[in-house]
């Protein structure tokens, strides 16, 4: 009915608002930044040329290394945790139970009420006086926490919130789980497979794909928190969150250093490529490719 | 490079890290500009928020009536993201006509050529502000007036009288050459801790897990250590802002002592539970859940416009008594070419004797302590500043902040007068004094491990 050309105009012209939208708000800006990463700029006066100063600096500063380390544990907490955590929720909320609807939309809830909010509620929790979490544990006669307002509480407690944000891994997981092959899972359960073999044989492998997705997002999304961290502690207590993304953004609006916080926002774009180009090379050993032929 | 394109990935990265952050209301232009109905806008912006906004509001709408050819744009935003946003709008070359100033950052931009001299203006208007106002309320560097403040702001002890008559101790002096000591201080905060039996962590059988008034709160913040510290003949650098003293014995002493507060005397909440009851503190002193507390001459509009007979007197002292005091400041861009209605807004708005106008009509409290010697100078400056406290009688307290500002050791905050203070405040020593708040190190440990050689650049002033 159309040309092939036609056709193309019309493809490229339903394209064009994501291609402008990527140039101009994503590819753009990470053009400039990495320009002003060898500048001093202040936003203040002009700026002016500094080489590779700014990344010799941040290589230097104690701060970004510390905030690395932080950045890193908090990856180690909370990865596994956003990970498996909702593959266990989601295989058990892929059964077959009156009500179950109204299970999953209560994993789901927390994903879609803004991050604010969210953050506003859990620093309510976790207020040592007034929250109602030792409020419950006074109750009971168990000792009480401090959560965010201690060095050694704030990463756990924050790994424990994520945790709480993720609904939409759980949906994931979820999607995929209700579309695996039931002739398998007959098959095991004739072979004598209980629910835990048929969970660790079948569903496991046969997910690979969504794990290994999942844990990209997931290491990605933990390196570079930074919400959560602006509300509820702002790097405290005594930097003990001070993530990675906190400190470039008080470098950038707080202490005017936009050079040097754009060189280390490139150092964690480096840093974070690494990461994932490693995961990537990890996936041949361990997730399943033949999964979708088996569909 | 152009500062115009720049601005992109500025404003790309405040929104990709702060994504709820940004300005609440209108936005900048140019001073002076002329709308349609021939009104000229003057874009104005400030972080104050609450009922200090209601009140910049009310001044604002004041002005607007005694000038209906110029429309005030005020934009407020918080305080927290404040710089990022100025920041920004100075990058894009949109700063507003008038606008607050982090007072640590007035010298640094002003030296940078982003902030209007105030000076050949106040000149030309026939004003001598250095006679006129408190010294420490104007920015001037002995050449340039790079802003002005509103009002003056000093830390003080804020009591709660009735929970000090009932157990029997005896108010602080109002005069502000004669505080407690800080062995008085901590007596006194011993004596009002009250666990749910009545008794204070001296009697038998107190029970630290079931206080209902704390005598105190641990002073930690950094403003009001650095009160303290001055009154124990120390401060958080030389003055010449050169050399870092937080390692010398006097600024041990005083961190050791903020610390027994809540470690050894049981008198105050640990700092976990403290900081999170800092914005609180009025409310917490007025339902006698603690009895007195170190904060700042701004929170007295707090009590009073509850109607709140709270009590106020000079801060404990180490050695000697002394404080700080510091301005906000109000600054003009230099980009306005006709910046005569500009100047008249701002002289407008840190014209102390309008706030109390703007209040006494109004029926709220004004802010802060008047930065205005014929104010603070004269009977009925002083009466006409109590008069404008209208549900409480602030005779009392009114005095005591006067006999603080006018106390020979009260003097300017590092705040403004240290180059590089933010950053070192922020990256540094603020987390270096929670490690010490909170028991991770002790405050020799903590501060002998900063190095400040890169950061300590001398003083403003």
């Amino acid at each position: 009915m159309f040309g092939r050309k036609h056709q193309n105009r019309w493809g490229y012209l339903f394209i064009a608002p994501a291609v402008v939208g990527l140039v101009l708000f994503s590819l753009g800006p990470m053009f400039i930044s990495l320009v002003i990463s060898f500048y001093r700029w202040d936003l203040v006066t002009k700026p002016t040329f500094a080489g590779f100063r700014n990344y010799q600096e941040a290589f230097s500063d104690p701060l970004v290394w510390h905030s690395l380390r932080v950045t890193l544990c908090y990856s180690l907490l909370t990865v596994p945790l956003i990970t498996f955590v909702p593959l266990l929720a989601a295989s058990l909320l892929n059964t077959r139970i009156r009500g179950i609807a109204v299970f999953r939309t209560l994993f789901y809830i927390p994903s879609i009420v803004p991050i604010a909010a969210n953050c506003i509620i859990w620093k309510y929790i976790y207020d040592p006086i007034y929250g109602p979490l030792n409020a419950l544990l006074r109750v009971m006669h168990l000792p009480t926490g401090k959560y965010i307002n201690s060095v050694s509480g704030v990463l756990p407690s924050l790994a424990l919130f994520a945790l709480w944000l993720s609904g939409n891994t759980v949906v994931i997981y979820l999607a995929r789980m209700q579309d695996l092959p039931q002739d398998l899972y007959e098959a095991a359960a004739l072979d004598g497979a209980g629910r835990a073999a048929r969970f660790f044989h079948l569903t496991c492998p046969l997910l690979s794909s969504i794990i290994f997705y999942n844990l990209v997002m997931a290491i990605l999304s933990c390196m570079q928190t930074f919400s959560q961290i602006f509300i509820m502690t702002e790097g405290g207590p005594a930097n003990g969150s001070l993530m990675y993304t906190m400190l470039v953004y008080n470098n950038a609006f707080k202490q005017s250093r936009m050079g040097y916080s754009s060189a280390m926002s490139w150092i964690l774009f480096v840093l974070m490529g690494l990461i994932t180009l490693a995961v990537f090379g990890s996936s041949r050993f361990w997730v399943y490719e033949g999964n979708e032929a088996s569909r | 490079m152009k500062k115009r394109w720049a601005v992109a990935p500025v404003l790309a990265l405040s929104a990709l890290l702060a994504g709820c952050s940004g300005g609440i209301g209108a936005g900048p232009g140019a001073g002076g500009v002329q709308t349609e109905s021939e009104k000229k806008t003057i874009t104005y912006y400030s972080w104050v928020g609450g009922a200090e906004k209601t009140f910049v509001q009310t001044l604002i709408s004041q002005y607007e009536k005694e000038h209906p050819d110029i429309d005030i744009r005020d934009n407020y935003v918080p305080y927290g993201e404040y710089l990022s946003k100025l920041s920004t709008l100075e990058a894009s070359g949109e700063k507003p006509d008038v606008f607050q100033m982090i007072e640590g950052k007035v010298f640094e931009w002003g030296s940078k050529g982003a902030l209007l001299d105030l000076k050949p203006l106040f000149d030309r208007a026939g004003k001598d502000l250095m006679k006129e106002r408190i010294p420490d309320s104007v920015f001037y560097d002995g050449t340039h007036i790079y802003g002005v403040g509103a009002d003056i702001i000093t830390m003080c002890l804020y009591y709660n009288k009735d929970l000090l008559e009932k157990y029997g101790v005896q108010p602080p002096s109002t005069d502000a050459d004669h505080p407690w000591t800080w062995d008085e201080f901590e007596e006194a905060a011993i004596k009002l801790t009250r666990d749910q039996k009545d008794r204070c962590p001296t009697d038998k059988g107190f029970d630290p897990d079931s206080i209902v008034t704390y005598g105190t709160v641990m002073p930690a913040n950094w403003t009001k250590l650095l009160a303290l510290l001055r009154t124990n003949g120390t401060s958080y650098a030389s003055e010449d802002g050169k050399k870092f003293n937080m390692t010398s014995p006097e600024a041990i002493e005083v961190m050791n002592r903020i610390l027994d507060l809540s470690q050894k005397d049981r008198c105050a909440p640990d700092y976990s539970i403290g900081a999170n009851l800092e914005a609180n503190i009025p409310a917490l002193i007025m339902n006698g859940q603690v009895a007195m507390m170190i904060e700042g001459s701004w929170n007295l509009s707090n009590y009073t416009n509850e109607g709140f007979d709270v009590g106020i007197a000079q801060i404990p002292m180490f050695k000697e008594p002394a404080n700080v005091n510091w301005s906000t400041a109000y600054c003009l861009s230099p980009e306005d070419v006709d910046n005569s209605d500009a100047f008249d807004f701002l002289c407008y708005i840190t014209d102390y004797s309008k706030e109390l106008a703007a209040a006494k009509k109004n029926g709220v409290s004004p802010g802060s302590i008047p930065q205005t010697t014929s104010i603070l100078d004269t009977e009925e400056g002083m009466k006409e500043w109590i008069s404008a406290y209208s549900k409480v009688d602030e005779t009392q307290n009114c005095q005591a902040l006067r006999s603080i500002l006018e106390q020979k050791n009260t003097t300017l905050g590092e705040n403004i007068t240290l180059k590089n203070f933010n950053v070192m405040m922020d990256n540094k020593i603020f987390p270096a004094m929670e490690s010490v708040w909170l028991g991770e190190k002790t405050p020799e440990q903590a501060f002998s491990e900063l190095d400040l050689s890169q950061e300590l650049e001398g003083t403003w002033r």
